[in-house]
Order: structure tokens, then C-alpha cells, then sequence
């Protein structure tokens, strides 16, 4: 991670937590980061281009609806669309009212009234729907089901919510046919902390975390709603985050667990959960917060990225045998999330690290992508030149 | 504006008040490796070598101002302490090794400046006590860092309510004076005249009592007044390399003193027979005209001498534009920061914080000093000389600061370094400030790589890159991407 820049560091007055950032797509291909607090601010993070370079631009954003005294748990925000913008934002909050016994959760939705080429996120801040909740919300996140996002929800009953918009009314409501469309999603024996959803051709691959250490993967094919397969472990301790991802064809599973050293599994259609490697911790003193698993060094294999509470960044790499601890990268406060995505506009991803204090981006050094890009093309035309020779034979 | 985080920091404990200019970074042991020096109001200095204390010395008064620089003339680095109540201590390493060239250097330097007057009797009915405690402490490791321990060479009686402190040849004549501000608004130099029959190895060879080993003393040169209160006093020079002390005025203004004076009247005073050392200088008041009305009781920080790239670049392309004298900065405690290059404004900047000190770091190692200025409030910004920025906030109120270079280790190189003292009794030092460039930009892939790509049947290799130069930024961005990222 030597070569990633720090780029800009977005502060955020209160301190967010782990569901808090979510990353927005509009239609123009422009990347812009959500963020809220603790304290009720959410702020849209975003980059303007100027003649002179980049000028990263922060703004708070008035959602509606969220009364003061409110907490913000979750955020989560999709874009309907793949060519015009119809965002959707979610935010969970609760509101501690002044009966201390009393807890009231909300899941707000805020989308745009009407079809609209400029988009306006004060605009869609304005326009709210409001479900009350019966249970304290934990992580919200969007998926695909059935050519619709839908939203989903994990709480403190054990259950995961789906929240589907009615095409008509333009309302979201609790699908009430859950385990017949979400057959993965049971009554687990502690709450839901963490959510990971693959979908491969016709399948989905879910996996989830709880926080008594509760692990599942299930393989669910979505035309006929059939669990293809299911497997279960159990961590002794919380399971921050699990994260699907597919390598050369294999489903692999990174589950990083708070005290223990983070374990990936690999190939689980093959083998489950039964072929798994640890990988190397460096102290037992901090808590593993989350990970992110990007090819971030171009070489053509994935790197695992651990974030701590004690505000490191490991980097785990592959080297053919075995995964090692490539590099520690330290971060001026606890990391909470991590994302990879274009933020710049420029075609190159920047590492988006939230940490208690604010969302520090990370640029990917100059120098180090114009290399890579010469040695990839370099690569490309060695594959291609033979292929062009025959053309010519033709 | 971009802003950073900071990761990498060093924290001591030190309590006490500390005087805005009592901190600072310099090479006390002449071992190419910079020490941080910092003086409390209850007259204890600590010196930090690396990640830890090495020295303590204590038994002194009020430290108004505590300055690093070869204030005896001799080709090595001195502590220089001034208290508020008028008294001027100075520290040095005497090292064994340094014997044998430091005597030849005697033997070598003028001395003709000195007059007959024997040390001053103020320096000599009081003597401050300072003991140092490192030896004391039979910490290992300490005396390991810094083999001999300072020891007080000189003390004298100043005036008193000194707040500024600056060594310097304000003159150019190859030698260092001392130039102090005062709260009454009045400038003192001075020069440390050695006294010739004292070697810096008799004094640590005698047994005299410490009064009748002096090395020398300071004598008074220069006074003058100004018109208003002192912000800071610095030292800068002109295109021709001549010096002058610009002193901080309220208001964004300044007041320029010259000591050394135009060659012609140099010529005319030495026919007069009255130059006998004492150059009167020569004295000119800057407003600076700017469109923005400001207040005049507002107090300014000046800095003179930037390094610049630009026009060290330019005086390497055009012969004549070696009459550009380097630029110098100005910041207001209302928050205006400017930089000025011979008295033209080149640009200002309006913060939203009460910006009290006003440093320079070539933080970015381009060779070109960057200005580093930071409020009350903790904002730092990070400024070039082209005006772009970059801030950084110390979520803590400062009581001090200052930049500069900083050794964590003397086999590594040198880091820069912003050091803060904070209200809380610790001093921060942030280091090895990771920036390389003060933008951010977009990513721009080499069009000549990229051409490669489009290189066919149909293109030679001049026509793709025409072909690549011509593609829109967007159309190139998802080139990168889809090269980095698609498998």
C-alpha cells in the first residue's frame, strides 16, 4: 500500500460506525460518497473537477424526517437505474424519545418524485417515506431480486427485512413471502451483523455473519428459490464482516472475526466451508473491524485488506503457495469500512477508508499506474500480435 | 480545500506556559542533526533528540525566546536563550574531538572587533545556576545521544521584555548578530565580541569562577522604534544578496531596516571618518497596497527568505530576471496570508482562523519553500508559493508552533516536521508529513502507452496516437479502467 497518496481526508464532526458510508453511482458514471454521523449530518463526498486539479467538495445534506435527538445506525443508497438518475437513499435511525423505555426505530427511504436528468440530492432528501420498525436495525443493504432492488434489512429479532417498492404507489413495504423468495434468510440465533450477497448467472450466494459467530453460506437459484446449498459454521466470538468473492471461477469467503485472526475459505461450491486458511495476525490487541478484497496492485490476483480498531490496514497477498502479510499501513484514527471505487472520475479507483474521524481517500500513486498500464499493454499486444499475424495469413 | 490526516507522531510531556517564539528546531550539537529545543515560564528548558529528552536545564526565569545559530563566530551551532526578564544565556556542546580544529579556528579569526570592557557587571553579580540534569539522570541511552551534555558559556544582562529573537548577518559582513524585538516596541542588535585571550578550551579547563572565563560578550550595535507594535522580526534578502530585518507592523504592514547601506554612502561615511563600526541603517515602512480594507490593530507574522524554485528556475533561463529578489510571506491574526516578492503582492489568501504563526518548510522537497502557517484553533495550512493548499487540523487548541526538519534517528534522514504545543502540556510533533504534491489530480495515462493499443492493420503508430490524443477524457478514463480492472 506504499503506493497509495493520501488524497483528502472528509471530517466528519461526529463519529459514524460501521453501516454509515455507502457509495452512490449516478448515471453519468460520477462516484459520490455518502457518509452520516452519529449526530444526525449526512454528508455527500464527492470530487468537482477544476482547471487546476482535483477540488474534493463536501456537502451536508438536510434529509427530512430525521427528528433532532435521533441516531443514525445504517445508510445504504442504490441507483435504480443503469442510464438515468432514480436514487434511492435508506437510513435507519432511532429515536430515543423522552419515556427512556421506549426505543423507536425507523427505516427511511428517500427517493426522487419524478424522472429527472439533473440530479439533485437535496432534492431526494426531501421526498421521504417512513416504515416504522418493530426491532432495532442493524446492517441495511440493497440487492437484486427479480430485475428490482430491493432493500434488506437485518434487526435485533433475529430476522433479515426485505423491503420491496410497490411499482404502483411507489411505496416500500415488508415483503411478507420472505422465506419463500429469501429461503436463506431464517431465524438465526443472534442478530444479523453483516450481509454478502453474490449473484452468479441465475444464482445467489448469500452469507451472513451474526454476532454470536454464527457463519452461513447459502447457494440459492433464483428462478426456482431452491437452496442449492447451505453451510454453516460457528466463530467462538463476533463476526464483523464476511465478504464473497470470486477468483479465477471459485466463490471464496473472507470472514473477518473480531478477535481471531481472519479466516478465507475457498472454493466453497467444491468444498464449503471445510478449506480454509487463516491468516497471519501481528499483535492479539486490536479488533479486526472489516476488509475489502481488491486487486489493488494490478499483478492479476486479489489482495485482502483488514481494517482494525487500533487503525491499521493490513494487506494480505497471495503468492502462489500461501497468503502473507504483505504490508501495515497506519491510519490516523480506528477504521470502520472500507471501499474501492472511482471517486476522481479518472478510470483509476481510489481505496476509501472510514475511519472514526472522517473518510480519508487514498489515491493510487501515479507513477506506479502509468507502469502497470504499460506493462499491461504490453502483455494485451503480446497475446494479440500472434492473432493479428494470422489474420494477415487469412 | 484538500485536507490530510496525519498518522505519524511523536508526543512529550512538557507542562508550563510556553512563549509563542520559545520552541525551536535546530542542530545544537553540531552533529548535522536537528534537535527540538523548548523553554517554559518557569525557566526550564527540554531539548528532544530523536524520540526522547535528552536534556534538561532548569534554574532559569521566564524563557521569552530560545534560538539555535554560531552566535560566537566560531563555525558551530549555539543555544541561545533569552528570558523575559533580560537575561541571555548561552549553551553549547563542548566535545573533545572538536579541540584541535577549534583552536586552529581561534587562531584563524579576526578579532580585532573587541573593545577593552571587561564582562559586564550585571552577568556578573547574578549568577543563574542551570544545572543539567541528563548526566544526573544516569540514563544510558541519554548520555549515548548526546555524549556531552550543553553547558553555559555565557550569561549576560539585556534589556528586559524581549519577544522576538533572531540570529543573523543583518549586515553582511560574514558575521552573525543577534537582533531582538521588544514588547515596547523597540529593536536591539547586537554582536558577540569574543574576548581574545579566552579559548572555548580554557573555559573548561580553568578553575576560574565562570564570570572571568567569558569567551566575550555581546555589545549593543543598533537600537531603533517603531511605530508600532513587533508581530515578528525576520531576516531577508534582497536579489544582490544584501540583507535587511523586516520588521511585522500591524495591520499587514511592515517596517524594512537596512544595515548595511548603498556602496556609494558606505564610501562617503568611511571619507568622514565616522564609521567606526556602528552602521546606521537605513529605514522604510511597506503598507502594501491591497484592495481589502484592513484593520490596523491587527498584528502581522512576517517571513522572509523563501526559498523559490520558480525563480531560481527563471534566474537559470533569462539573465535579467536575476533582479527578482525572493519572495517573502505575510499573515494577519485575522487571517489573511500573503506572499510578496518586492513588495508586489503576489497573492492572498483569507482563512477563517486566527493564524498566529507563520513558518517555512519545503514540505514537498521540490526546492521550493512551501509556507506553513497554523491559527490558534490547530488549522495548519500548507501553502506553495503558487497559492495552492492543503490543511490539516490538530483538533486541539496550540500554544506554540513551529516546522522545520527533525531527525528521529541520526543514520536516517532528515523528516519534515510540524511541532505543536498544546495547551494540555504535550508537545506533538507530527513527522514525515506524507505529501508529495500539493494537488490532487485526475490520473493522465501516457497517450504514447495507450496508442500501442490501437495500433492495426488500419493505424500506424502515428495515427493511434492521433487517434488516442483525440479520444474524449471520459472515453479514456473508461480505457484505464477497463484495462486495470476487467480481466
Amino acid at each position: 500500500m506504499e503506493q497509495f497518496k493520501d488524497a483528502h481526508y472528509f471530517h466528519i464532526p461526529s463519529q459514524g460506525n460501521v453501516y454509515t458510508t455507502a457509495e452512490l453511482k449516478l448515471a453519468n458514471d460520477k462516484l459520490l460518497m455518502l457518509a452520516a454521523s452519529l449526530k444526525r449530518e449526512i454528508f455527500s463526498l464527492e470530487y468537482l473537477e477544476a482547471p487546476a486539479g482535483l477540488v474534493p467538495s463536501t456537502k451536508e445534506i438536510p434529509f427530512t424526517y430525521i427528528p433532532s435527538g435521533a441516531e443514525i445506525i445504517s445508510l445504504d443508497a442504490f441507483n435504480k437505474s443503469l442510464s438515468t438518475n432514480e436514487v434511492v437513499i435508506g437510513i435507519t435511525i432511532i429515536k430515543n424519545s423522552n419515556d427512556s423505555d421506549s426505543l423507536e426505530t425507523f427505516l427511511n427511504i428517500y427517493s426522487q418524485l419524478e424522472e429527472n436528468d439533473e440530479f439533485d440530492i437535496e432534492n431526494v432528501a426531501q421526498n421521504c417515506l417512513t416504515v416504522e420498525l418493530n426491532f432495532i436495525p442493524y446492517k441495511l443493504m440493497h440487492t437484486k431480486f427479480q430485475e428490482e432492488t430491493v432493500f434488506l434489512l437485518s434487526g435485533s429479532d433475529n430476522l433479515v427485512h426485505v423491503y420491496r417498492e410497490n411499482p404502483q404507489d411507489h411505496v416500500f413495504k415488508e415483503i411478507q413471502d420472505r422465506e419463500v423468495h429469501f429461503p436463506e434468510f431464517e431465524k438465526t440465533p443472534s442478530p444479523v451483523v453483516w450481509i454478502d450477497i453474490l449473484h452468479y448467472n441465475n444464482e445467489r450466494i448469500t452469507a451472513f455473519s451474526c454476532e454470536c459467530g454464527y457463519v452461513k453460506v447459502t447457494k440459492v437459484d433464483t428462478n426456482t428459490n431452491k437452496r442449492l446449498y447451505s453451510f454453516v459454521t460457528r466463530f467462538a466470538n463476533h463476526v464483523p464482516k464476511v465478504q464473497l468473492y470470486l477468483d479465477k471461477n471459485h466463490v471464496n469467503l473472507v470472514v473477518v472475526n473480531a478477535t481471531l485472526p481472519p479466516a478465507l475459505f475457498r472454493n466453497i461450491s467444491k468444498y464449503g466451508l471445510s478449506d480454509y486458511v487463516t491468516l497471519h495476525r501481528l499483535d492479539d490487541g486490536t479488533v479486526f473491524t472489516t476488509c475489502l478484497v481488491a486487486d489493488v496492485d494490478f499483478d492479476g490476483n486479489k489482495e485482502i485488506i483488514v481494517g482494525t480498531s487500533s487503525g491499521e490496514l493490513f494487506m494480505y497477498k497471495y503468492n502462489e503457495t500461501k497468503w502473507y502479510l504483505e504490508e501495515v499501513k497506519f491510519m490516523a484514527a480506528p477504521v470502520l469500512s472500507l471501499n474501492y471505487g472511482d471517486l476522481s472520475g479518472d478510470g483509476v479507483k481510489e481505496l476509501v477508508v472510514s475511519s472514526m474521524i472522517g473518510i480519508h481517500v487514498l489515491q493510487h500513486d501515479p507513477v506506479f499506474i502509468q507502469n502497470k498500464l504499460k506493462q499491461l499493454i504490453l502483455q494485451k499486444s503480446v497475446i494479440r500480435r500472434p492473432v493479428a499475424e494470422k489474420e494477415e495469413e487469412g | 480545500m484538500r485536507a490530510i490526516s496525519l498518522v505519524q507522531k511523536l508526543e512529550f510531556e512538557f507542562s508550563g506556559n510556553i512563549a509563542r517564539n520559545a520552541v525551536t528546531l535546530g542542530d545544537l550539537d553540531n552533529d548535522g542533526c536537528n534537535e527540538l529545543v523548548i523553554g517554559n515560564d518557569e525557566g526550564v528548558i527540554a531539548i528532544f533528540k530523536g524520540k526522547e529528552k535528552i536534556q534538561t536545564i532548569t534554574g532559569l526565569t521566564f524563557v521569552a525566546c530560545v534560538e539555535i545559530g554560531d552566535i560566537r563566530n566560531e563555525g558551530k551551532n549555539s543555544l541561545v536563550i533569552v528570558t523575559a526578564d533580560g537575561w541571555c544565556h548561552i549553551y553549547e556542546v563542548h566535545s573533545q574531538e572538536e579541540e584541535s580544529t577549534s583552536d586552529e579556528a581561534e587562531i584563524n579569526e579576526s578579532v580585532d572587533e573587541v573593545d577593552g570592557q571587561g564582562p559586564s557587571s550585571a552577568a556578573a553579580t547574578t549568577e543563574t545556576q542551570s544545572s543539567s540534569e541528563s548526566t544526573l539522570d544516569s540514563d544510558l541511552k541519554n548520555t549515548k545521544v548526546l555524549k556531552t551534555p550543553l553547558v553555559c558559556v555565557h550569561i549576560q544582562r539585556i534589556p528586559a521584555n524581549i519577544k522576538n529573537l533572531l540570529l543573523g548577518d543583518v549586515d553582511s559582513d560574514g558575521q552573525i548578530e543577534v537582533v531582538v524585538g521588544l514588547t515596547d516596541r523597540v529593536i536591539r542588535s547586537y554582536r558577540f565580541v569574543k574576548n581574545p585571550c579566552k579559548t572555548t578550551n580554557d573555559f573548561f579547563k580553568e578553575n576560574a569562577k565562570p564570570e572571568e572565563k567569558f569567551l566575550g560578550k555581546l555589545v549593543a550595535i543598533n537600537k531603533w522604534e517603531c511605530a508600532n507594535q513587533i508581530g515578528s522580526i525576520t531576516l531577508h534578502h534582497s536579489y544582490n544578496g544584501r540583507p535587511s530585518i523586516l520588521v511585522g507592523q500591524p495591520g499587514g504592514t511592515f517596517m524594512r531596516i537596512r544595515c548595511q547601506m548603498d556602496e556609494g554612502e558606505e564610501e562617503l561615511n568611511r571619507s568622514d571618518g565616522s564609521n567606526n563600526g556602528n552602521l546606521p541603517g537605513s529605514i522604510d515602512y511597506q503598507f502594501l497596497g491591497i484592495s481589502r480594507m484592513r484593520n490596523p490593530n491587527i498584528s502581522t507574522e512576517i517571513l522572509g527568505d523563501l526559498k523559490s524554485y520558480a525563480s531560481a528556475e527563471s534566474v537559470g533561463k533569462i539573465g535579467e530576471s536575476t533582479n527578482i529578489s525572493p519572495p517573502y510571506a505575510l499573515a494577519t491574526l485575522d487571517g489573511t496570508i500573503m506572499l510578496v516578492q518586492d513588495e508586489v503582492i503576489l497573492w492572498a489568501i483569507a482563512v477563517d482562523h486566527q493564524v498566529f504563526a507563520l513558518t517555512k518548510l519545503d514540505v514537498t522537497r521540490n526546492g521550493s519553500d512551501d509556507i506553513v502557517v497554523c491559527s490558534w484553533d490547530g488549522q495548519t495550512y500548507i501553502l506553495d508559493q503558487s497559492k495552492n493548499s492543503v490543511r490539516f487540523h490538530l483538533e486541539e487548541p496550540v500554544r506554540a508552533f513551529q516546522s522545520g526538519w527533525y531527525y528521529l534517528n541520526p543514520d536516517q534522514p532528515s523528516v519534515t516536521a510540524l511541532v505543536y504545543v498544546t495547551f494540555k502540556n504535550t508537545i506533538i510533533i507530527y513527522y514525515d508529513i506524507p505529501l508529495k504534491n500539493l494537488i490532487c489530480k485526475k490520473f493522465e495515462p501516457d497517450e504514447a502507452t495507450l496508442s500501442q493499443l490501437f495500433v492495426d492493420k488500419s493505424r500506424n503508430p502515428e495515427q493511434a496516437l492521433e487517434y488516442v490524443k483525440n479520444m474524449d477524457k471520459k472515453s479514456k478514463a473508461e480505457l484505464v479502467s477497463s484495462l486495470l480492472y476487467d480481466d
